[in-house]
């Protein structure tokens, strides 16, 4: 049982992530309580140098701590997209946490503690890794959810997502087992490789196989196990929403990616009709019923439903070959599309954002266009890349999403796909309205760190929809040799 | 490079748009900017004028620039006849918007945000007709959407207006998105995007399943975008917009957008029986629609939109039809529209700048005060009524020669020329109204006739000259050559095929020219007897706005979303519940459990059931039943420990120690800190969620769910037992190899610590980070509430009275056990740590094991004896020593054996005297850092939840009022 450096490689970001903050959780008791940024710029350092780390690694291919954890190019790509969430969730919470009266070393703390459980998760190549890596990104997010206690919102946001959690988190122990009871394994090589033989009880393993979905149906928040994330999105602090929207989502469908298509190609047939039920399920409900918010917080939330059904579409024909590498490259370019996205428009969301959830109403955004012409750019910018109209990286992604799909053959999920996305535009260019055509005297803060996110953001989604080519070929090569 | 020139005019309107904004602080009016930026328009037209005599006839000149070159998405250019026609009239008009802009807002020196996004508009309008390629086209047709919303959203005063403008923008962007997709299907397909590839394989399209697919996307797309019924009631609601605005887009620009990617894509898609019908039937719907509402107007730009709407009809109606003359009458139909239409809106401007109102009600006898703006307007609307010697009249004779032609199949071939017939009369009709409501008749209010004169030179020349092209095009003995040329050159790019051209107004007594007259006299009977027929109108006929279905769908989906959100109610019970259901479904859906369970294969064996376990299984289900069926929250927590009482009892039968020690404490556990969560909560709020939980429905509902989920797990045990494996598979390998490689004779304990110690290490960090989690949670808040309750009851209760849970005074009896017990659970701990590897248990029972006996105390004691007691119980101190501890022992084995983790014996390295059957190992080591850690973490939560709190005022009187509303 030796290990070699081999192995401490295939880790190395997460050990190093973790190591951090563990230290990070000492240093903090010695940090005085004003001057908590400090914290909080330890804990980005940390991540940029794990970013470091991982961008360093680049290219390399190996396994390591006995086929338990992987490194490849694909969880580079994602390791990646989540250091940077994780910096981006720190600068977006730096003023905000100050501002609500709820800074506290910890939260930086467990931020880290959640992206390294990210990390861990799309470098899982053994279901139980992946169990302990949903609970090492999870706890800290309960705790974080409900970060602004004693309000009540956020404490019952912290609750929800915790009980309802934990409840598919069970699901996930109970389909890891019945799998381990099918196969005899929880290693997803050795599951490929029982799979094949004809002793193998397929039946136990597509019901385990399935008890598995749920779990991670309801990390991406896949309708119908969504249920919790309007609560959960609109009761927890801002900062803590942009993270979780991002991170979870990034963190589910990279474990959805590598338990399903490489462990169970064999259930494909299955997969893809369940997949593609709750695909179009979950962009139609997301949508339709995010028309009828006025919180844009609630707005966002549903939002962010919608698109996990979008980037569920890249999933659905995995167990084909021919187009499978498309379009999960697709998936994982639209999900980098998605996590810049959603920190700028959530940025925007926490500038306009005052104490005890004021601030909040879409009819609160009126006059931005007017009053602060850079900011309701931005967010003009964030709206439309969420709708996929030009010239943002959410019209890129969809380009190439929808091309994937067509070339799989689901014709009918791209239609709704486009349906929904027609409905999409009625709620996100509303607000867009409500900022340029309606008075009002909308109130910002400015913090520097804030500022600087959301102008990035915004950059970001304009410049790389122009030159995406680079982008779409990393996401292009991380999916190379997955299968 | 010579294929650059392509890109110029883009770059240069983009330069436009650069200069527009660098003179936002310079303070110059209006009128000079306009000047100034009407010169990158003017440019611009002369580029493409330039570079279409570098095409060569009948070809198309491109340029490429690779954007993604990895899935052959690039950005490209493409200029054939068609695009010219369009780019030309686009940079034309263009021109003219620029300068009649900057004199409608004269001294105005903000004005500057207008003029840029006039020339945003006109880039984006350019990029749309000469892309090369369909993602090109995409990119610009949003753009067009886009900067079209910052136009009319430029001034805007009241609710209506906003509205409007959403509408455009959500209208024409979405039909973009199904548009977008319809491309989509025809790249897949046809295997590239840039128009050479897609019009070239055009018999595969047409020939493809998908095609009514994506021809009905692309239709949604472009029938939107041109305003086509019924989508067309963006446009008049646009003309909330600043004139020249309305001008440009609704003249010869935006709205054309859908007709140029119908006649683009019809040499790929046409030439179909679902083309020829779609686009007949919505054309000519629109042309009737657009025509009789436009009849009905009395505001001169609504009026003027309407017609706009009714010509789009005809243009989309022609593409549909599969004949050359068809296309002949197309392109000198945009021309002759383009030109007519854009003098009329400018014209409207400036009448209503003049004499600050359009509403031809109050408007009237202006002839004399505006002999000018009479002749422009009156040559613009004689061509829009299409009377001789004006283009317009060519147009309107190429239109009907076209609609009686006869290749058209029947009953259509009488219904396309009555229609013509019908539409022309009542634009007839509508032409004259805005001449004569303007300049002849008399002003409705004799006493305030309305002021106003006719403007200066730079004002005036921008509608003057299309109303004057189009009187020279008509009036010219000699055909233009060259414009013949052109035309024929646009046409053939639409048709796909050689098209004639002539520009000839006289072509003897035939068909169209009868028509043509029966035209003219019917709509000089509507104009005659406007006034009746008028009111008759609008008392009887209905008005064919189809508000009401777009209102309706979108105030329909608002409903449906309402009542969608309504489950979202935020009740966590009612999430749990379609969360616990639609895991059954998908178990169910994805493998069919009935189709497994076949009873008659079915052998009941109950050799093994003794006593014992027929004990444990009758524990197990009434005590599950139990747990259910109680009232009090208080035994359902009792009930439910019980159940697993019961199936530690199982395990330690079949016999699995192992398992059955873990579930036995773990059980325990839990159920302490359930009890310790519930005498947090007040006790009239639990009951009061007692009783809501009892509710009858509920309980049969509850029941139902629960029996549901309950028979799918039991089928799904059921299908475990009989398809698995008799023999495992994974326990002959633990067991040759647990001692030979770790020296364990306990394999459960070798698992943990051995082969799977990495799983251990991240497992007690999982573990202790809920801790922490809890701490931070609850930590923060008992400081704020408590700083007053902190040190009152250790005053007020006697020392020898302690209170246990739920503030219960405790009997003495229990506190000597307590006292007695403590002690024991850590020697019963250690011995599991020790022995840990040969027997059962291991540091995490060790850990929990000590965690009762001290929830034990907290229980028996109350909070703060037990903290004045077991002070030295110091937690965040076990988990970091327990943390570091298990950290410092892996690296142990990279230093003293053969790497990170791997087996050490320190004692016998050290050759220390140990008690037989103990191994100082580093496997002995791992095990006290879980049994720190664990203890840690399980105190840390013990202590927390253990914390009494103050009476939650804001809870009761939530109850409070809960109670008043029943």
């Amino acid at each position: 049982m030796n290990l070699t450096s081999q192995d401490y490689q295939v880790l190395a970001p997460y050990i190093l992530l973790t190591a951090w903050a563990c230290v990070l959780l000492l240093v903090d008791l010695f940090i005085p309580k004003e001057r908590k940024s400090v914290t909080a710029l330890l804990a980005a350092l940390g991540l940029a140098v794990t970013l470091g780390v991982t961008l360093s690694q680049v290219g390399i291919e190996q396994v390591g701590f006995f086929n338990m954890a992987a490194l490849d190019g694909f969880s580079t790509f994602v390791n990646a997209l989540l250091l940077v969430s994780g910096i981006l969730g720190i600068a977006l919470a730096h003023g905000y946490v100050k501002r609500m009266g709820i800074e506290r070393g910890e939260y930086y703390t467990l931020l880290l503690f959640s992206v390294s459980g990210m990390m861990l998760m799309a470098q899982a190549t053994d279901l139980i890794i992946v169990f302990i890596a949903l609970e090492l990104l999870s706890i800290p997010l309960y705790v974080l959810a409900a970060f602004a206690r004693p309000q009540l919102s956020s404490e019952e946001a912290g609750m929800k997502y915790f009980l309802l959690g934990a409840f598919a988190t069970g699901f996930v122990v109970y389909g890891t087992a019945l799998v381990f009871g099918a196969t005899g394994t929880t290693s997803l090589a050795g599951i490929v490789a029982a799979a094949a033989s004809p002793s193998t009880s397929t039946l136990l393993l597509t019901i385990g196989a399935a008890l598995v979905l749920v779990g991670f149906g309801f990390k991406v928040a896949a309708v119908p196990f969504h249920m919790w994330t309007p609560d959960v999105y609109q009761g927890a602090p801002t900062a803590v929403t942009a993270f979780m929207a991002s991170g979870a989502k990034i963190a589910g469908f990279a474990a959805l990616l590598r338990v399903f298509a490489t462990a169970f190609p064999a259930l494909a047939v299955d997969m893809t009709a369940v997949l593609w039920a709750l695909a179009a399920l979950t962009m139609i409900v997301g949508n339709v019923i995010a028309i009828s918010q006025t919180d844009i917080k609630r707005m966002l939330a549903y939002s962010s439903i919608a698109h996990a059904g979008y980037i569920l579409m890249a999933f659905v024909p995995y167990g084909n070959p021919a187009v499978r590498d498309v379009s999960i490259a697709a998936g994982l370019f639209y999900l980098v599309a998605y996590a810049f996205t959603n920190f700028g428009a959530w940025g925007v969301v926490i500038a306009l954002e005052k104490k005890e959830e004021k601030g909040l109403a879409i009819a609160d955004y009126a006059g931005l266009g007017r009053k602060h012409p850079l900011l309701a750019a931005a967010m003009t910018v964030f709206m439309l890349s969420l709708v996929g109209l030009p010239p943002t990286l959410g019209l890129v992604g969809k380009v190439y999403l929808f091309r994937a799909v067509i070339a799989g053959g689901f014709t009918g999920l791209a239609i709704i796909g486009v349906l929904t996305s027609l409905i999409s535009a009625y709620y996100y260019l509303r607000v867009v309205v409500t900022m340029y055509m309606k008075e009002g005297e909308p109130e910002t803060v400015r913090e520097t760190w804030l500022s600087l996110t959301t102008a990035l953001t915004a950059i970001v989604t304009v410049v790389f929809s122009l030159l995406p080519q680079s982008l779409f070929e990393w996401a292009s090569t991380a999916v190379l040799k997955l299968f | 490079m010579q294929d650059f020139i392509l890109a110029l005019p883009l770059l240069l309107l983009g330069a436009g748009t650069l200069t527009a904004l660098a003179f936002s602080r310079s303070g110059w009016s209006a009128s000079r900017l306009g000047w100034l930026l009407s010169l990158f328009a003017l440019t611009s037209f002369l580029l493409i004028l330039y570079a279409f005599t570098l095409v060569p006839s009948g070809k198309a000149l491109t340029f490429t620039l690779p954007w993604i070159p990895s899935v052959g998405l690039d950005f490209s250019l493409y200029l054939d006849g068609l695009s010219a026609l369009f780019a030309l009239l686009i940079t034309g008009i263009g021109t003219l918007v620029v300068i009649y802009a900057g004199q409608y807002f004269g001294g105005d020196a903000s004005a500057w945000r207008f003029h840029a996004y006039t020339l945003l508009f006109m880039l984006a309008m350019l990029g749309l007709v000469l892309a090369g390629d369909l993602i090109t086209l995409f990119l610009f047709w949003e753009g067009t959407s886009i900067s079209s919303f910052l136009l009319i959203a430029y001034k805007f005063k009241d609710e209506a207006a906003r509205k409007g403008a959403f509408k455009s923008l959500f209208i024409t962007g979405g039909g973009g998105i199904a548009m977008l997709a319809g491309f989509l299907f025809v790249i897949h397909l046809s295997g590239g995007a840039d128009f050479k590839t897609v019009l070239a394989s055009g018999g595969f399209l047409r020939a493809s399943p998908l095609y009514p697919v994506f021809f009905a996307l692309i239709a949604f797309g472009a029938f939107t975008k041109s305003a086509q019924f019924p989508a067309h009631i963006w446009l008049p609601e646009a003309m909330t917009a600043p004139t020249p605005a309305s001008a440009f887009l609704h003249s010869a620009t935006m709205v054309k957008a859908g007709v140029y990617l119908l006649a683009r894509l019809n040499p790929a898609l046409g030439q179909t029986d679902l083309w020829f019908w779609t686009l007949s039937i919505v054309g000519l719907t629109t042309m009737l629609v657009g025509a009789y509402l436009g009849f009905k107007q009395n505001d001169l730009k609504p009026l003027l939109a309407y017609s706009t709407v009714s010509q789009l009809g005809v243009l989309v109606a022609l593409i549909g039809q599969d004949t050359e003359i068809a296309f002949k009458a197309l392109v000198i139909s945009i021309l002759a529209h383009a030109l007519y239409k854009s003098a009329l809106f400018m014209s409207a401007g400036i009448i209503d700048h003049e004499t600050g109102t359009r509403d031809l009600r109050k408007l009237g006898g202006l002839r004399r005060q505006m002999p000018l703006m009479f002749g422009i307007t009156g040559i613009a609307a004689l061509s829009m009524a299409g009377l001789p010697p004006l283009f317009g009249f060519l147009a309107k004779e190429t239109l009907l020669a076209s609609a009686t032609h006869p290749s058209l199949p029947p009953i259509v071939d009488s219904l396309f020329p009555l229609a013509t017939v019908l539409a022309g009369a009542l634009i007839l009709a509508q032409a004259a109204l805005a001449v004569w409501g303007v300049f002849l008749g008399k002003p409705a209010d004799e006493k305030h006739p309305p002021h106003g004169h006719d403007p200066h030179f730079a004002f005036w020349l921008a509608p003057a000259v299309p109303a004057i092209i189009s009187l020279l095009i008509g009036l010219t003995p000699v055909e233009p050559q060259f414009l013949v040329e052109f035309l024929a050159d646009a046409a053939k790019a639409a048709y796909g095929d050689k098209v004639k051209i002539s520009l000839a107004l006289w072509t003897g007594i035939n068909v169209p020219l009868i028509l043509s007259i029966v035209a003219v006299t019917l709509g000089s009977l509507l104009f005659w007897q406007r006034e009746r027929i008028r009111a008759w109108m609008t008392d009887f006929l209905p008005n064919f706005t189809t508000n009401a279905l777009f209102d309706g769908t979108v105030s329909g989906l608002d409903t449906l979303s309402r009542t969608a959100t309504r489950l979202q109610g935020g009740r966590l019970r009612v999430y749990l519940r379609i969360l616990l259901l639609s895991a059954i479904v998908l178990v169910v859906l994805f493998n069919g459990i009935p189709r497994q369970i076949s009873l008659p294969a079915l052998t009941w064996n109950i050799e093994g059931l003794n006593g014992l376990r027929m004990f444990s299984l009758v524990m197990l289900t009434v005590s599950a039943l139990v747990s259910v069926f109680v009232r009090r929250d208080l035994y359902a927590v009792i009930a439910l420990g019980i159940t697993g009482l019961g199936v530690a009892m199982w395990m330690a039968l079949e016999p699995s120690p192992d398992v059955a020690l873990v579930q036995l404490i773990v059980d325990i556990l839990s159920t302490v800190i359930l009890i310790l969560s519930l005498s947090l909560i007040p006790r009239k709020l639990r009951d009061r969620a007692n009783e809501l939980l009892h509710s009858r429905r509920g309980m049969v509902r509850d029941a139902l769910l629960a029996g549901l989920a309950g028979l799918v797990v039991a089928g799904l045990a059921f299908t475990a037992l009989n398809t698995r494996p008799r023999e495992s598979v994974v326990s002959p390998f633990y067991a040759e190899n647990a001692k030979p490689l770790t020296g364990a004779k306990d394999i459960v304990g070798a698992i943990v610590v051995d082969f799977r110690g990495a799983d251990t290490l991240m497992e007690i960090l999982v573990f202790s980070l809920a801790g922490l989690g809890i701490y931070t949670l609850l930590h923060y808040a008992t400081r704020k509430s408590s700083d007053r309750t902190r040190e009152e009851p250790e005053k007020r209760l006697k020392p020898n009275t302690p209170r246990g849970v739920f503030n219960l005074p405790t009997s003495p009896m229990l506190h000597t056990l307590a006292y007695i017990m403590l002690p024991l659970a850590f020697l019963l701990g250690i011995t599991h740590m020790m022995y840990g590897h040969d027997q059962p248990g291991d540091g995490f029972t060790a850990g929990v094991i000590i965690s009762l006996a001290i929830a034990q105390w907290y229980m028996l004691f109350g909070y703060y004896e037990t903290r004045r007691k077991l002070a030295w119980l110091n937690r965040n101190n076990m988990i970091a020593a327990g943390l570091t501890l298990a950290v410092l022992n892996a690296l142990g084995g990279a230093v003293f054996g053969g790497g990170f983790f791997s087996p050490v014996d320190y004692g016998r390295m050290l050759r220390l005297p140990l008690p037989p059957g103990f191994y100082l190992t580093n496997s002995f080591l791992f095990e006290v850092s879980i049994a720190l850690s664990v203890m840690g973490a399980a105190t840390l939560i013990l202590d927390n939840l253990g914390h009494p709190r103050e009476e939650d005022l804001e809870a009761d009187a939530d109850l409070a009022a809960l109670e008043e509303k029943q």
